[in-house]
């Protein structure tokens, strides 16, 4: 196991969890992204190569909870709030305050009487996993429900909310989130034949 | 392991903090969790009690009771409050069993008047240094959220909103009218929910 660069200036004295698993040079802003992280999964959180995980990064994770994030992905600030698995491929771009979460209605893992109580939530709130494909580019403040996919080279406009699936290469905007435009001339063809 | 000294007390951000160094004004019931110490940062009600939270209530470090001094709150019991921002200047009344999801921002207020030549004069009594006593009034209208209801990721509700008991509203909704029991509302500005 590789140990992601923490800079100096980490103020949190926690640990990485064991079940967190890095790939080679990836950099992680603050271990205190993982405060709330109760998974039991071994490995919980697998995070491919050359990835950086920024300050505003959080992972409420419930014990069933599986993280996946690919490599030479840029997460500024996401909040992961699953009991479910969350799927992030490689080269991914996810800016400022967007949230990655299960459900509308999903709350942090802690602070429950046990893991039953906090699944029986879960259960109760719905919802599903999320998966990202690769250079996939989610802008600031997007919300993104589960379950959801988000096909490859998709881009998710600042502040819109994602309940259902996008195809490869969209541009979505707006709540709830349309397509509004392709990112690739191909695909554009594609869309104007329909 | 990093070499800084951590100037954060960690006990203050993981509910293990101690509960009775809350202002006393806080009327606090039995078997709550309150994530963080800095949650209450912004309780600056003036009113006794200023805040009233049920038995079995769970707070999140996301969450903030802004209550100005002239505000009162009350939450019922067995609430999950995930990441509220409340922003109190008259009241706001929560019911039990309310869920609050991540991000929510939940106002009884403007805040500042709306007339220009008013808000100027609001925004330097307002600034450092100034006197906040010479503020200017500003509308205001209780928030009532009853029992059950659930409120999405993100979503704002704002001054004068009741919502009935067991609604819920959507992630990202801005709630500006009053929600009728059991309705489901989406979008900004909110509306019902057509499927």
């Amino acid at each position: 196991m590789t140990e992601p660069y923490v800079p100096p200036w980490d103020w949190c004295p926690d640990p990485v969890p064991d079940n967190v698993v890095f790939g080679p040079d990836c950099w992680l802003d603050t271990r205190y992204a993982f405060a709330r992280s109760r998974t039991r999964r071994d490995p919980g959180v697998r995070v491919g190569r050359n990835t950086g995980i920024y300050s505003g990064s959080w992972f409420d994770l419930g014990p069933d909870a599986q993280v996946e994030i690919g490599s030479y992905c840029t997460i500024v600030g996401a909040l992961a709030s699953t009991n479910h698995r969350i799927v992030i491929g490689d080269y991914a771009l996810i800016s400022t305050r967007v949230s990655l979460v299960e459900s509308a209605f999903s709350a942090p893992p802690v602070g429950w009487l046990d893991d039953e109580d906090y699944r029986r939530w879960q259960a109760h709130a719905g919802g599903g996993p999320i998966v990202l494909g690769d250079d996939v580019w989610i802008g600031a403040h997007a919300t993104v429900i589960g379950p959801v996919t988000i096909g490859h080279g998709a881009i998710v406009g600042a502040a819109c909310v994602v309940t259902g699936d996008i195809p490869d290469g969209a541009i979505v905007a707006g709540n709830p989130a349309r397509i509004v435009g392709w990112a690739d001339g191909a695909e554009r063809e594609r869309h104007a034949l329909r | 392991m990093g070499t800084s000294k951590h100037v954060v007390d960690r006990r203050d951000l993981d509910g293990t903090w101690d509960y009775t160094t809350l202002p006393a004004s806080i009327v606090l019931g039995e078997g709550c969790f309150l994530e963080s110490k800095k949650s209450f940062k912004r309780y600056f009600a003036t009113a006794d009690p200023g805040l009233v939270i049920g038995n079995d209530v769970r707070v999140y470090g996301g969450t903030g009771f802004g209550i100005e001094p002239s505000g009162m709150m009350t939450v019922g019991d067995r609430c999950i409050l995930v990441g509220a921002d409340f922003m109190c200047a008259e009241r706001i009344s929560i019911g039990s069993d309310v869920f609050i999801s991540y991000g929510v921002t939940i106002s009884d207020a403007d805040f500042h008047p709306v007339d220009p030549v008013e808000r100027r004069a609001d925004a330097i009594a307002n600034a450092p240094g100034r006197d906040r006593a010479a503020r200017r009034p500003y509308p205001s209208a209780p928030i009532v959220i009853e029992d059950g209801v659930r409120v999405g990721i993100g979503a704002m509700i704002l001054k004068g909103v009741s919502i009935g008991t067991g609604a819920t509203v959507g992630p990202g909704a801005v709630v500006t009218r009053d929600v009728p029991a059991d309705a489901t509302v989406i979008g900004n500005p909110a509306r019902p929910e057509v499927r």
